[in-house]
């Protein structure tokens, strides 16, 4: 009975010692917990549980119920084709050169041959990307996704979510099939933004561009405003909508406006003054 | 050391040889409070990393190291208080059905039966090495398991410390549990009544 006593009181001891540590090791080191990582560094700036399952070109980020951030730096070099499933919480893509495409459900570009694949339920994403090729279409309903491009092509299509930032400097940004139900708004340095985009209603869109061009074709509902802040050379908007009431525009104050009503459409142009 | 070990032990395996022991050796209340500081701390960093995904999820905040002291400090505390309030209800309680131990007794049998709460921490922190589902399984597991382990370790030490039979013992730690749950919901009816 001592000896049982004595093994079972080790077992219990060294169990909440066990308990105790385990927190602690793991947020100092960072740990992803889980599976093998061979030949790739996942740098997480603040800890989170990472189940990480690696095959020959193929990772598994399943980022469990739970998290709300993930930081993912430096790391994508060398993934081919990378998955990451995020129920809630925000998601922040790095990457220096290559192509990143991030997709959900869109099978028109299953042929990529470099793939980040993305589902993602409410949060935020964030893509970063300089001299990179970046798709997104995610046919979740996504809360916010920030993009920026500096550089290379973007292409964002069959994309649903409440507020967009995209900042577009020396890139091609298109936006196909995109519904916006808050805000979007588009930064134009010096690139191309062409958009088709159905906004929701008590929507904002923001537009700001300097030196690019930008064409928007946006289908508003009631009580949608557009906000044009700055513009550039070329800068047109066409709005489509059914309801002409309710809608304010603001700004620019270096650029004339030009509106013509024609049935249940309204055009815009834009044309430096 | 050694002789701390072999009690949490038999706390968990002879609870009434152990406090019979404790009684004979006129021990003071240091290794039961030992035994509940220990095991309260583990028992809260074992939740520490659930715990702390449950409060990412509705606080905008990222997991950093203050959450688990906070979360350590807080389990500590309160399974300190939780010991006291134990002692103080099922003291009474003994008393009532007939029990002759001292309240430093009471104290020393609840104490060491804090050992019982190990399972907690060990599936807690085995939880944390897998995904969601299964974590939330051992934590069910290792819930249930310190359920039973803990009526038993509670019951047989009240029914040595107080000379009944362990039925008594049991029925003694029930009765308290469930005035525990009505502590803590009276006040809550009470405010939920006056907020409608």
């Amino acid at each position: 009975m001592a000896r049982a006593s004595t093994v079972l009181g080790f077992v219990a001891l060294i169990s909440v010692l066990v308990a105790t540590v385990i927190p602690l090791v793991m947020y100092f080191t960072n740990a992803p917990r889980g599976d093998w990582l061979e030949n790739i560094i996942l740098r997480v700036s603040t800890w989170v549980p990472i189940k990480v399952s690696l095959w020959p070109l193929h990772i598994e980020l399943g980022i469990p119920w739970g998290e709300r951030f993930l930081v993912v730096n430096e790391s994508l070099e060398s993934i081919e084709v990378l998955r990451l499933e995020i129920e809630s919480g925000k998601l922040e893509v790095s990457k220096s050169s290559g192509t990143i495409t991030i997709y959900a459900y869109a099978p028109s570009i299953e042929e990529a041959k470099h793939l980040v694949n993305i589902e993602q339920r409410g949060g935020e994403l964030v893509v970063n990307a300089a001299n990179s090729e970046i798709y997104v279409g995610l046919s979740n309903q996504l809360h916010k996704i920030e993009l920026r491009a500096l550089g290379g092509e973007a292409i964002i299509r069959d994309l649903s979510m409440n507020e967009a930032s995209l900042e577009i400097a020396g890139s091609e940004l298109s936006l196909i099939n995109v519904s916006i139900s808050r805000s979007l708004s588009v930064s134009v340095r010096g690139g191309e933004v062409e958009a088709s985009i159905r906004a929701g209603r008590g929507s904002t869109l923001l537009l700001n561009t300097i030196g690019g061009n930008a064409k928007l074709s946006i289908l508003l509902p009631l009580n949608a405003s557009i906000c044009i802040e700055k513009h550039g050379i070329g800068c047109s908007i066409d709005i489509y909508g059914p309801y002409s009431t309710d809608l304010s525009i603001c700004g620019p104050r270096d650029v004339s406006l030009r509106i013509d009503c024609s049935g249940g459409s309204i055009s815009i142009d834009i044309e430096k003054r | 050391m050694l002789e701390f070990v072999e009690d949490v032990g038999m706390a968990l395996i002879d609870p009434s040889t152990l406090i019979a022991t404790v009684r004979v050796e006129k021990r003071g209340l240091g290794r039961a409070l030992a035994t509940v500081l220990i095991f309260s701390l583990g028992v809260s960093m074992g939740l520490a990393v659930p715990i702390s995904l449950l409060l990412s999820r509705v606080l905008p905040m990222s997991l950093g190291l203050w959450v688990y002291a906070i979360i350590a400090v807080c389990g500590v505390l309160g399974g300190t208080l939780l010991w006291i309030l134990d002692s103080l209800i099922m003291h009474g309680l003994s008393i009532v059905f007939g029990g002759h131990g001292s309240f430093s007794d009471t104290m020393t049998a609840l104490g060491y039966a804090c050992a019982a709460t190990w399972p907690i921490a060990l599936f807690g922190s085995l939880s944390t090495l897998t995904g969601w589902l299964a974590g939330l399984a051992l934590l069910v597991i290792g819930i249930v398991i310190e359920i039973v382990w803990r009526l038993y370790s509670m019951s047989l030490a009240l029914a040595e410390t107080h000379g009944y039979r362990a039925a008594k013992g049991l029925l003694v730690v029930l009765l308290a549990r469930a005035i525990e749950v009505l502590i803590i919901m009276i006040p809550a009816l009470i405010a939920s009544a006056l907020w409608v």
